[in-house]
């Protein structure tokens, strides 16, 4: 059974700390309590479970708390409370361009991004031909990254992410890459991995690529879990949801012209 | 420190190919792109050597050893710690996408960061080592003392990136204080001036007490002055002390930090 689950929450709290100046963030990290803060809750109290070879879905609004999740599992940010379990090697499609120098050629950059993720000269060795056709971007490959345009960043950074093969990938609105016929690709590849085993975390606004490879969806907002179940099912309640919430920002918004009262408390820019 | 260790220890290789990669990229795009290590260095002491030597006419012997000499073997070490205190002071702040993208283990890049600087220092050193040659300064068995600073120096370095690369990620002011006071190190560590010359005796002691002099006065002793390290017993105790007391801030820096790193930077 314990072999069986690729990722688990249980009741995960992860607050940011927002202060209104780095000097009080500063002092705020010597004095501790004592200088004031906003508390932003970006998860709070989360417990779910994601069995290996599933393929899941998470949707909700901009806010909702997703990137934090997503970040946690990737290890990149730190939970204050509960535990997460990770079992396998993780693959993020979060920012497939990150890592990358701009003077390095993309060949020296599969390297590097290679042992930045911690692998060996000899793993990235047995891949980097993969990773070339995969990329598809011809003589560019001995470029400087630079060099190149956003579209053959984004596709070399993809062909990295899903050539190491990974036992979790956490793709983040990242298919939209390239051209249409790369994008079909892509799709393929994703589509090929989970078929293959591989577990997949799946974030995106576009219900339709959502419901084509998952099975199972999460749906947050405010930092919790609002539902879990199946891929249609939860589709169909985020459309819900959010037509209910343009109806309500729209009231709000015209009791606020009836009313006369400001929109909100500004603050004045600094410059 | 043990989860520094433990971060090190599955890594090794991976620091050893990020470091060369640091120095490749350091030097590319410029058409001379190694050279500048050797000429910035070269440059700089021909500087200090002219306006000490032939304006301010301190060229005296020092300890037997000529002006020149003196000062080269001197600041041979110096281009190195310099290097490190500005290279290291900003390695989360420039590697931000290391630990706010992605998993990494955060303590490794101040290690390979400096990595880099101390190819190109140990390059320098044999220069420095064939010039002295040329110049008819016999090879000794003291020159193997080398092997005893060299590694001081990087572990001092790192102790003490830990802190600076910490506090500038928290905040931006340690940073530039940190260089304000590169200055100040340079000038009073007995770099450009034999401390043990020095007519107060405790001024005297303060500078020989600081990490900066008892490696450039170490480098002096293994090229110039044929002086084992354990001839010079009180200066050795007072680097070991800073040694300890460093890796103990650092690594305290590094545990209560770590963890709310990735927020602050992101």
């Amino acid at each position: 059974m314990e072999e069986q689950v690729a990722i688990c929450f249980t009741h995960v709290k992860k607050t940011y700390k927002l202060y209104k100046s780095a000097k009080k963030r500063f002092l705020g990290l010597i004095f501790g309590e004592r200088i004031p803060y906003k508390k932003y809750k970006a998860l709070d109290d989360v417990s779910f479970t994601i069995n290996k070879g599933e393929a899941v879905g998470l949707v909700g609004r901009n806010g909702a708390g997703k990137s934090t999740l997503l970040k946690l599992i990737t290890g990149v940010t730190f939970a204050e409370e509960g535990e997460i379990t990770v079992n396998g090697q993780v693959a993020a499609l979060l920012e497939l361009e990150s890592g990358f120098d701009p003077q390095m050629s993309g060949r020296e950059n599969i390297y590097l991004k290679g042992y930045i993720l911690g692998l060996t000269p000899e793993a990235i060795e047995a891949v980097e031909d993969d990773v070339v056709e995969f990329a598809d971007i011809g003589d560019f490959i001995d470029q400087p990254v630079g060099k190149y345009s956003s579209g053959m960043r984004a596709r070399l950074g993809f062909a990295i992410n899903v050539e190491i093969r990974p036992e979790i990938l956490v793709i983040d609105e990242a298919l939209a890459v390239g051209d249409a016929a790369f994008s079909e690709k892509c799709r393929n590849k994703v589509r090929s991995l989970i078929d293959s085993g591989v577990t997949v975390l799946f974030v995106s606004h576009a219900k339709d690529q959502m419901m084509e490879f998952c099975d199972r969806a999460l749906f947050m907002d405010k930092g919790k879990i609002l539902a879990d179940g199946p891929a249609e099912e939860i589709a169909r309640q985020y459309d819900a949801f959010v037509e209910q919430e343009k109806k309500r920002e729209r009231e709000e918004r015209e009791r606020r012209k009836r009313e006369g009262t400001p929109e909100r408390k500004r603050r004045k820019a600094s410059f | 420190m043990k989860e520094i260790i433990k971060e090190h220890a599955g890594f090794l290789k991976q620091i050893w190919k990020l470091s060369k990669s640091e120095l490749i990229i350091t030097y590319k795009g410029a058409a001379l792109g190694p050279a500048w290590a050797i000429l910035n260095p070269a440059i700089t002491i021909f500087v200090y050597w002219f306006a000490f030597a032939l304006g301010l006419r301190t060229n005296s012997d020092v300890r037997g050893a000529t002006f020149f000499q003196f000062l080269m073997v001197g600041m041979i070490p110096w281009f190195f710690i310099k290097a490190s205190i500005m290279n290291g002071a900003d390695c989360y702040l420039k590697k931000s996408a290391f630990i706010t993208k992605m998993p990494f283990p955060v303590s490794t890049i101040p290690t390979f960061v400096l990595l880099a600087d101390l190819y190109v220092n140990l390059a320098l050193t044999l220069i420095m080592y064939i010039l002295l040659l040329i110049m008819g300064v016999p090879p000794s068995i003291y020159n193997i003392q080398i092997l005893y600073y060299v590694p001081l120096m990087y572990f001092c370095q790192l102790f003490f990136t830990w802190i600076t690369a910490m506090l500038s990620a928290v905040s931006k002011d340690f940073y530039s204080a940190v260089k304000a006071f590169i200055t100040a190190f340079f000038w009073m560590s007995g770099i450009v001036f034999d401390p043990y010359s020095m007519a107060d005796p405790i001024l005297r002691n303060i500078v020989l007490a600081s990490p900066i002099s008892y490696i450039c006065n170490g480098f002096r002793n293994t090229f110039l002055y044929q002086t084992w390290f354990f001839e010079t017993p009180y200066e050795t105790l007072i680097f070991f002390a800073w040694l300890i007391v460093l890796a103990f801030l650092g690594s305290r820096f590094y545990k209560k930090l770590r963890r709310t790193l990735p927020d602050i930077l992101a």
